[in-house]
């Protein structure tokens, strides 16, 4: 017999096969399976945030290293590269870039922690 | 009434909004979990492979070419993601010999299995298909279920398979006449 479909339509078990009972899905399927893909489409979202931050900042270290090696190969003048200061005084400029950094992170938890307590979602830097 | 095409949706996903996959699943979800759960024989991992399976059509419609139907790659997921779970739990073992098959003429066995299957109801006939069914190896029943039940034409099998149109019909052929001879030994016992 060959398969085709001509002899399909005069198959017996295809008479058969076609009586057989046709299932229902599940009652919670539709909104299990569109729960997992919101959490996953989130997570893609997330993903690609953070590869375009991480580019962004390469980006930016990139153009300063290379302003900074266009400048030195010129030899503008007037322009000298800062001397490394001194030790009490690069510890001070630690201190400080330290406490700032910090400030800035406390900043961040505390932004985010009102947002949750108020159940606003987080603004896309983008619209 | 179908207003947009698969494409639509499938544009309208990769384009963010998430909540257009619905539709695919309205489109889709049913045939697809019923398939599973006639390959598979258990509910509980049909819902789950079902689910898994458009998880993973999510995940990775961005590589979806369009070099075949929507449709035909959903289901290659859905028999790949069936049979490699059956592979992982339990394996299966041959119950019928393949050269007992091959010494069988196809009209006789034919022919007397239909003759028998005649003498009973509607209902009757249905269930010993279902156990003749399960006594057939995954991919065999998926070849059968794919063929017969969703009215797949060969070369869409073969889209969903992986196997050359040729090497389907081979299959296809072997795989009836594999079930007929099961459907007479249940007769006989």
């Amino acid at each position: 017999m060959n398969m085709n479909q001509e002899n399909k339509n005069n198959d017996y078990l295809a008479g058969l096969f076609s009586h057989l009972p046709k299932t229902e899905l599940p009652g919670m399927f539709r909104s299990d399976l569109m729960r997992k893909i919101q959490i996953e489409a989130a997570r893609e979202r997330r993903r690609g945030e953070r590869l375009g931050l991480a580019a962004t900042i390469l980006a930016s270290i990139g153009l300063i290293a290379l302003a900074i090696g266009t400048l030195a190969y010129l030899d503008v003048s007037g322009l000298s590269l800062p001397a490394i200061p001194d030790k009490p005084t690069l510890a001070f400029y630690l201190y400080i870039g330290g406490l700032a950094l910090l400030l800035l992170l406390a900043d961040h938890l505390l932004r985010k922690a009102f947002r949750r307590e108020k159940g606003q979602p987080r603004q896309n830097p983008r619209q | 009434m179908e207003l947009y095409s698969d494409t639509y949706y499938i544009r309208r996903v990769l384009a963010g909004d998430t909540a257009c996959f619905a539709c695919l699943i309205d489109r889709y979800g049913q045939p697809i979990h019923a398939l599973i759960l006639k390959i598979v024989r258990n509910p509980e991992d049909a819902e789950e492979l079902a689910q898994d399976t458009f998880l993973k059509a999510f995940k990775s419609l961005g590589s979806f070419k369009g070099d075949c139907g929507f449709a035909t790659w959903l289901y290659r997921i859905a028999y790949n993601t069936a049979l490699s779970a059956l592979r992982k739990r339990r394996p299966e073992y041959l119950t019928i010999d393949d050269d007992a098959i091959e010494r069988i003429s196809d009209e006789a066995i034919e022919e007397q299995v239909i003759g028998q299957l005649e003498e009973s109801g509607l209902e009757e006939r249905l269930q010993e298909l279902e156990r003749a069914m399960e006594r057939l190896q995954a991919e065999e029943r998926a070849l059968l279920l794919l063929y017969y039940w969703q009215e797949k034409s060969v070369d869409e099998i073969a889209g969903i398979t992986g196997l050359s149109a040729a090497n389907v019909k081979t299959r296809l052929f072997r795989t009836r006449k594999k079930l007929f001879v099961i459907l007479k030994t249940m007769e006989e016992e």
